[in-house]
């Protein structure tokens, strides 16, 4: 474990750079009057060296990819067992004259005490399409990590040669989708051992199709409605790091949503990997697994393609956890402003509509939502959430001055599965205003804190390190398949502890075009030992530990003793 | 996306003004004559009543021999307002405010004016204004609408509480704050106030609708089917009751029903995603008369008459000669006035 305080002194030393998302309109401060243990999230991009800026190449037309981007990823690239950063760029929109030429993704190498140094040149990793998302994870199962991004324009697989280098093996793998992509998930969806990819498109969008539009008067992004939907596309794993597109032989029939985010568990609980897409103004996919790898789309029979007064919404992202510990799995989506943010509480058969009886309708209504995380941010057991907010139009102050560009993002802490906000003085740094799009969940100093980095569009990167001083034993791990593929994708971890029962999937791609911490995190309240640890691994095999101590990562490999 | 809260407020514009038409110093005062008084309310009649394209040519004719009676000006703004042209709407009712500026209706029009061109800060200080001088519940109704939207609840609240002391029978008020109550889990009050807007106003599909989710979260499940089942005998295209009938059957064990119900909502809520974004069109270009009668269709194949007559109305304003538009009216209307009839439980 590394020194949870070095953040605060590499702020000594660091000269501050960049402050806010926003370039024209720097975010408030947070109150200065409270001592910043006091506040959950303290802003520490600067300090830490992580300096990037996020470029829309905005040309004026208002072309729709512009307001939509990006995302990015935690991942160990170099596997000396800190969390690094990949960060996605858009630049100039190929075919316009917008400005931002040039600009590439950038991976941050987590240093430790000397905080982030950019590696992207050495790592070749800067990819310069006009960036959505990236999902990493190890796609080949040979024990490193990769990089699968979402591009509007073809999407590109950076694989790792297990140095930290990386090749762009996107021909060779066949995953090259030329679509609007937003966000993609691996999965082993036919538990052959080989994983297989989702990509979840948006748009049927081109510069040469692109629609002015105008609202009150005034030029705006045009509502997705005024393009036509982008099918998804499913590629299965063939082995040997090569794909082939098998959309409709996976039964994915129903794949036309204007899809933006994807998260994938296993949502009944028959051990195979579900498929849920929060799609934009067309109803919200659910996509069930019969095992063999092959879906049915049944958001709308159980009650998540829709909100509860029947209605699409304009699905962003999305998160699946158990916010009741009641054992099933549920799901969160954010939506667009006037519209709430949507909680499905999983049964045994059907969802039901939380949203209101949960207290997050209130809230969210007037807030945009993009990226976002069911996470447990102050270790008491329970799953919290994590919400960046931002409208899609710059000029939303101009025809609606209720509303604004940048927004506060939100976080709502979880009490027997009724959350409440917190508020501005004890969030901290995520209570000044961004255009937020993506959020990465990790744990940069392994503190046992969760971390929240959130991506913001045309704006500088935020990374919210996690200094909530009175947060609870807490205890995490890596896992490392051995029967089914090495990045064990998938497999469930059940800690039961002090009565409690918590259970995390370890899962790749979710929120918003972004991938979080592949580490399974669990807070403990009080609690110093794990009493009984459960891995259900890929293809059903299950480990069973007992009193692990907390407050450290364990790596748990198949069949292995933890280390 | 859609096109805004489910707590509509259109229900109160009409309402609203006839009532201040009849009983609120404002269009007809004592100190215009009474042939103005008599103008006054046969053209506010021809607006409510929807014939846009007569009374607009009579108060253009009017105004050229009264080009600055407050009157007339207010009316055109109200004439406006109603087929969506806000700017337009604004400067009439300016005008009009220029020398009446305590016209508490008119000062409500143009709030609704305001709001709906987005400008929400300056519209909820036109509306204080109208409230200070006749706190209408009505008026906070609309007050709480618009806070709401932009998250302030706790306020919202408090005007629809302000506005029930001063008239407990404001069903529109009871429906609000019932949506507002159960939106913050708070189901056994919210209950209470929905069951007494259905009880004011049996016709308010919505309201029922709600009293029937909160029937729901209260467990009560027996009696929200009842209630979700006469939601769908008074307005058989609402999705959101079948989508909730669909989950009842499912639950009961009675499955095929359950999925076949689930279906056609599905099938109807595609029909409304399809009204939603025309519904924009139409917000966006209020006076695109082609997409406007495109709207109409669908939402007379959604069975929403009484919606689709607003917009056959507004069309008709702009082409009163098209004899297909007047058919497709009459059969909006009929439909409409017959799901009006259905009897109360």
């Amino acid at each position: 474990m590394t020194d949870s305080n070095r953040f605060v002194r590499l702020g000594l030393v660091a000269v501050l750079v960049l402050t806010g998302c926003s370039r024209t309109s720097p975010p408030e401060s947070a109150p200065s009057d409270e001592p910043p243990s006091s506040r959950l999230f303290v802003e520490r991009s600067a300090e830490l060296g992580i300096e990037f800026v996020h470029v829309h190449g905005g040309s004026g037309k208002r072309y729709l990819p512009e307001t939509m981007g990006a995302g990015g990823c935690a991942l160990d690239h170099d596997a000396d067992g800190r969390m690094d950063l990949y960060l996605v760029q858009s630049g100039a929109l190929p075919g316009t004259d917008g400005s931002g030429g040039g600009a590439r993704n950038r991976l941050f190498a987590n240093r430790g005490d000397d905080g982030f140094v950019d590696v992207t040149v050495g790592a070749r990793v800067g990819d310069d399409g006009y960036g959505m998302g990236a999902t990493c994870d190890d796609h080949d199962g040979d024990g490193d990590v990769d990089i699968y991004l979402s591009n509007f324009g073809p999407n590109v697989l950076l694989e790792n040669d297990g140095s930290g280098t990386f090749s762009d093996v996107t021909d060779r793998a066949g995953v090259g989708d030329p679509r609007w992509s937003s966000s993609a998930a691996f999965l082993d969806a036919d538990g052959d051992g080989q994983l297989d990819l989702h990509v979840v498109n948006y748009l049927e969008f081109t510069v040469a199709t692109h629609r002015d539009c105008v609202l009150r008067g005034v030029t705006a992004y045009c509502h997705p409605d005024a393009y036509s939907m982008a099918p998804d596309t499913f590629y299965r794993g063939l082995g040997g790091g090569r794909y082939e597109e098998a959309t409709v032989a996976a039964g994915l029939v129903d794949t036309t949503g204007k899809g933006l985010g994807i998260v994938v568990g296993d949502i009944d609980d028959d051990g195979d990997p579900d498929v849920y897409v929060a799609n934009d103004s067309t109803p919200n996919f659910l996509h069930r697994n019969d095992g063999t790898g092959r879906f049915e789309e049944i958001g709308w029979l159980v009650g998540v393609g829709y909100n509860a007064d029947g209605e699409t919404e304009a699905g962003m992202g999305t998160d699946m956890g158990d916010v009741n510990a009641d054992g099933h799995p549920d799901l969160f989506v954010t939506n667009l402003d006037r519209e709430a943010n949507a909680l499905y509480l999983g049964g045994p058969e059907l969802f039901s509509f939380a949203t209101r009886s949960s207290g997050l309708q209130g809230p969210s209504f007037p807030m945009l939502g993009f990226g976002t995380d069911l996470l447990d941010l102050d270790n008491d057991g329970d799953l919290d959430l994590f919400v960046t907010n931002g409208h899609v139009m710059d000029n939303i102050a101009e025809t609606d001055d209720g509303f604004s560009h940048a927004q506060r993002a939100q976080v709502f802490l979880n009490d027997a599965g009724r959350f409440t906000e917190l508020a501005a003085d004890r969030l901290g740094a995520p209570a000044s205003p961004i255009v937020g799009r993506g959020t990465i969940t990790t744990d940069l100093d392994d503190d046992g804190r969760l971390d929240v980095v959130v991506t913001c569009n045309d704006g500088p990167v935020r990374v919210f390190q996690n200094t909530a001083e009175d947060a609870g034993a807490w205890i995490g791990f890596s896992l490392v398949g051995t029967t089914g593929h090495a990045s064990a994708l998938g497999a469930r971890v059940t800690v039961e502890t002090a009565g409690r029962r918590l259970t995390e999937e370890r899962r790749s791609g979710s929120s918003y075009q972004t991938s979080q911490d592949p580490r399974l995190h669990f807070g403990l309240g009080d609690a110093q030992v794990a009493e009984r640890v459960t891995v259900r691994w890929p293809g059903g095999a299950e480990q069973v530990f007992a009193d692990l101590a907390c407050c450290r990562y364990y790596r748990l490999v198949e069949g292995e003793e933890p280390r | 996306m859609p096109d805004g809260s489910p707590l509509r407020p259109a229900r109160s514009l009409s309402l609203v003004v006839l009532a201040l038409i009849l009983a609120v110093p404002g269009w007809a005062q004592a100190s215009d004559s009474s042939d103005h008084q008599q103008q006054a309310r046969e053209l506010a009649a021809l607006i409510e009543a929807a014939e846009y394209r007569e009374a607009e040519d009579r108060l253009r004719r009017i105004l050229v021999n009264h080009p600055e009676h407050p009157l007339y000006l207010s009316l055109l703004g109200y004439h406006h307002l109603k087929v969506a042209r806000l700017p337009e709407s604004e400067m009439a009712l300016r005008q009009a405010l220029e020398t009446r500026p305590r016209e508490p209706g008119w000062l409500k029009l143009l709030s609704s004016a305001l709001l709906g061109q987005g400008r929400r800060r300056e519209g909820l200080e036109v509306l204080d204004r109208a409230i200070a001088i006749t706190p209408l519940a009505s008026f906070r109704v609309d007050k709480a609408i618009s806070l709401r939207e932009t998250g302030e609840l706790a306020d919202a609240e408090r005007e629809l509480r302000a506005a029930l002391a001063r008239e407990p029978d404001h069903a529109e008020a009871h429906r609000v704050l019932g949506e507002l109550l159960a939106e913050r889990g708070d189901h056994g009050r919210a209950f209470d106030h929905l069951t007494r807007s259905v009880e004011l106003d049996p016709t308010d599909v919505e309201a029922r609708f709600r009293l029937a989710s909160s029937l729901l979260a209260l467990d009560r499940d027996d009696e929200a089917m009842t209630t979700f089942w006469s939601v769908l005998r008074r307005a058989p295209g609402h999705a959101a009751t079948l989508q909730q009938l669909g989950r009842q059957l499912l639950k009961s064990g009675q499955a095929e029903q359950g999925r076949q119900m689930l279906q056609a909502f599905r099938e109807l809520t595609d029909l409304g995603d399809r009204i939603g974004n025309l519904e924009r069109v139409v917000r966006d270009r209020p006076r695109n008369v082609g997409r406007r009668l495109e709207l109409a269709d669908l939402l007379m194949e959604a069975r929403r008459p009484a919606d689709a007559v607003r917009h056959y109305e507004i069309a008709r304003a702009s082409e009163p000669e098209n004899p297909s538009l007047e058919a497709a009216l009459r059969q909006a209307r009929e439909l409409a006035t017959a799901a009006t009839q259905v009897e109360a439980p």
